[in-house]
């Protein structure tokens, strides 16, 4: 017998491979005009990938104390080898993550994939969406470079609006009432720690529920297929979707790599907790539309909105009852379009024209 | 009346109330009925710092204010008997205000720091030896400059002794050429440009332009209060009062001794008095506009030193620029160059040192600084054109990359289109 022969039966007999393998041939997902939104998720799970290995590779040298973080990031960036690569890529590949994340929400609400019975799926999915976003606030202080110093300054101070408990969260964020190196410490462990062990378990469950529930069929095709319009069409996992899968991993490593080489990440002036803060210091792009309405709003009504909106988001599939009975629902689909719609251009007005 | 000023006072400040009320000289003073100028007290009571400590209208004039408050007739509160005094003449305001101003004991009450040495130091002054010796009454009196009622602390910025106000109130007297007229120094008419020279010069434009208080105005050099033109000896005293190492450095220096035979004043004779041009690296050297070549010609000492000290600090511009121009260039690219930014700040930093040793007129010395400076640059270049190196290795790496990324894609692109043309995508029997 083949020595690859025996490795196999050796596994074979702990751990049953025949019957994964028999699961993954024949394992099936949808195919039809909508499908390209599938390889988004998996384009998510592979730069979380990214960022879990680049990021490791980072903690070898970054020192989380207000001394030494931005010498240790500036070291990284000219004495390690391929630091300034391996830093990039984690700053690119994060920015895209978190970019793909709000593509896959959209698509998946848009072609109403929340619906009965994947009302779990898009929960733990929208968790993940909260996790990332915290994931980004925490990792932008790390390099404590001034425009983080700010940001953060300017992000954490929103925690005061919450109702009754806003002064704790904020000193609980902060490690103290101003923004200092313990609040860069403690960013540094809910970076590194806190929110990789609960984005790990969560993204577990979601991948999960993918898996047992298999991907959501849009209303509209499921019509066509019913009307007799169009035959039901799907594709094998392995090999057919996981080749196409592969490509995308594959092209997106190049583009951020291309990135990484042409435009390496900056890494800024050195946080000065003196130096006084310019004019329109803004958050990270993903909280900017946020962040522009609450110029509008009272603050305190703006945080409160942004919670209940948060939360109704979460809990949506509950909400849209049409749609869970297999009806289509226009109104739903209309406000989904004006989401996006309000987040980008709130985003761009915040670049273009922030105001005071 | 007595209503309407008692709020006034209030208004004015909480602690001179007592004083309004026992006082009848405010009374009369805001009248139009008694006097034709009632600014006195409208003056008096919007700031003046005596009035903000309490002190009264008899505290200087004497008199007896309460008997006129009493009797309602103003003569009995101004009768000299009460020891009332009338206001000063010029010849005799600064004994009025030293009668106070003197007095350490009086002054502690109200601001210890404060010195009294004014009426001394006066008396050592241009204007006090003119007043007293010749009783020439044109000259500067304490009012002149301070304000007669409405006298404002010198911190105060609305006051004509706040620092970067001096300029204008010297300017009064002293940029008239009408009123200078027939005042000479050193049988000399004195000119009347000062301010005009000034407010071009580096110190002017930082006093009056840009609201520096930390830039001389004419007092920082003439002194105030014992005014007085800097003799030769002390212009570089005046000067070395800020310019700390380039007067020690001159003092050192092989220039000190000779300049004080020829009767050269030290800093003035190459940067100006009340116009100082900003520096720049030509005034030293052999060039058209260096100050050397005044004294100095080929073949000697002086024109050897002045050629060795100026090509040395070209030497150094020349490498702080060329790193520069590389550490820019490897910034543009996308190099982190923050430990070269902060090395060629040493170097710079050389630079501005060996503008303050050029005073020591030492080419040894100049040299020491010039070379180390260069030496920083230098590495600084070499540092950043590695950087600028490794930019080339990692586009060849960028480019092999890509060129694997592509050749992947191709693979996987065919392979789905092989594994697709095998594949039935329709569901039958579902």
């Amino acid at each position: 017998m083949a020595f690859r022969d025996r490795l196999y039966n050796w596994w074979n007999e702990r751990v049953d491979l025949d019957n994964l393998l028999a699961f993954l041939k024949h394992k099936t997902v949808p195919h039809h005009r909508f499908s390209i939104w599938y390889y988004v998720g998996g384009m998510c799970l592979y730069l979380f990938i990214v960022q879990v290995i680049t990021g490791i590779l980072l903690l070898l040298y970054y020192k989380p104390t207000a001394e030494a973080a931005y010498e240790s990031v500036q070291y990284i960036m000219t004495e390690v080898p391929f630091g300034w690569l391996v830093r990039s890529i984690h700053s690119y590949a994060a920015n895209l993550f978190i970019g793909l994340i709000f593509v896959h929400m959209f698509s998946v609400f848009l072609m109403k994939a929340y619906r009965k019975p994947r009302e779990l799926t898009w929960i733990s999915g929208a968790l993940l969406l909260f996790l990332a976003m915290g994931f980004g606030f925490s990792g932008y202080l790390l390099p404590w470079n001034q425009l983080a110093y700010l940001a953060t300054n300017v992000g954490t101070n929103f925690a005061v609006m919450i109702p009754g408990i806003g002064q704790w969260v904020l000193e609980f964020l902060r490690g103290g009432p101003e923004v200092t190196g313990a609040t860069l410490t403690r960013f540094f462990g809910f970076h590194v720690a806190v929110l990789p062990g609960i984005t790990t378990a969560v993204l577990g469950l979601h991948l999960l529920f993918v898996q047992r529930l298999g991907m959501s069929v849009p209303l509209s095709i499921e019509k066509e297929i019913a009307e007799g319009k169009a035959p039901r069409r799907e594709i094998p996992f392995v090999p057919n979707f996981l080749y196409r899968d592969i490509l995308g991993w594959t092209l997106a490593l190049g583009l951020i790599v291309l990135l990484s080489s042409m435009f390496p990440w900056e890494l800024g002036e050195k946080a000065d907790i003196l130096k006084p803060a310019p004019p329109h210091v803004r958050p990270e792009w993903f909280f900017v539309f946020m962040y522009q309405t609450l110029k509008y709003v009272p603050k305190a009504v703006g945080v409160f909105g942004f919670g209940i909106a948060g939360a109704v988001w979460v809990l949506l599939p509950f909400f849209d009852r049409k749609s869970n009975r297999g009806e289509p629902n226009s109104l739903y689909t209309i406000i989904g379009v004006i989401a996006v719609l309000y987040m980008a251009v709130f985003t761009l007005i915040g670049y273009v024209a922030p105001g005071e | 009346m007595r209503n309407t000023l008692i709020l006034l006072i209030i208004a004015a400040g909480g602690s001179t109330v007592a004083l309004a009320k026992s006082s009848s000289c405010i009374d009369c003073h805001i009248s139009s009925e008694w006097v034709t100028d009632t600014t006195i007290v409208t003056d008096f009571t919007s700031g003046d710092i005596h009035f903000k400590m309490g002190i009264s209208c008899d505290d200087c004039h004497g008199g007896d204010p309460k008997l006129g408050l009493e009797e309602g007739d103003p003569d009995l509160a101004m009768d000299p008997r009460k020891g009332y005094k009338p206001p000063p003449s010029r010849l005799t305001t600064p004994d009025f205000c030293g009668g106070c101003h003197s007095n350490i004991e009086y002054m502690k009450k109200y601001n210890p720091r404060l010195p009294t040495d004014q009426l001394k130091l006066y008396l050592t002054s241009v204007h006090g030896k003119q007043l007293y010796d010749k009783k020439d009454t044109k000259v500067a009196v304490c009012t002149d400059c301070h304000g007669i009622h409405k006298i404002l602390p010198s911190s105060d910025s609305r006051s004509l002794v706040y620092h970067n106000n001096v300029p204008e109130t010297c300017r009064q007297c002293h940029g008239s050429p009408q009123y200078m007229k027939g005042y000479k120094y050193n049988g000399r008419q004195i000119p009347t440009d000062q301010y005009d020279e000034f407010s071009k010069s580096v110190h002017g434009i930082l006093v009056l332009e840009q609201g520096d208080n930390s830039a001389p105005a004419c007092n920082n050099c003439h002194g105030n209060h014992g005014a007085t033109p800097p003799n030769l000896a002390s212009v570089s005293a005046a000067c070395g009062e800020c310019h700390a190492y380039n007067r020690d450095f001159f003092n050192a220096s092989p220039h000190k001794e000779p300049w004080q035979d020829l009767g050269y004043p030290e800093c003035e004779q190459c940067h100006g008095n009340h116009f100082i041009p900003p520096v720049n690296d030509e005034m030293i050297g052999t060039g058209e506009s260096a100050f050397c070549l005044g004294c100095h010609e080929e073949g000697d000492g002086g024109f050897a030193a002045a050629l060795s000290i100026k090509a040395g600090i070209d030497s150094l511009k020349q490498a702080l620029e060329s790193a520069e121009k590389v550490v820019k260039e490897a910034e543009e690219r996308g190099v982190e160059g923050g430990q070269a930014r902060f090395d060629l700040g040493a170097a710079k930093d050389n630079l501005t040192r060996v503008r303050s040793v050029i005073h020591t007129f030492d080419p040894q010395q100049v040299a020491e600084i010039t070379t180390s400076g260069m030496r920083v640059a230098h590495q600084v270049e070499q540092t950043a054109e590695a950087a600028l190196g490794d930019i080339k290795a990692r586009q060849i790496g960028l480019a092999i990359s890509l060129i694997v990324v592509l050749y992947v894609a191709i693979v996987l692109w065919r392979k789905i289109k092989q594994v697709d043309s095998r594949t039935d995508f329709v569901v039958r029997g579902k």
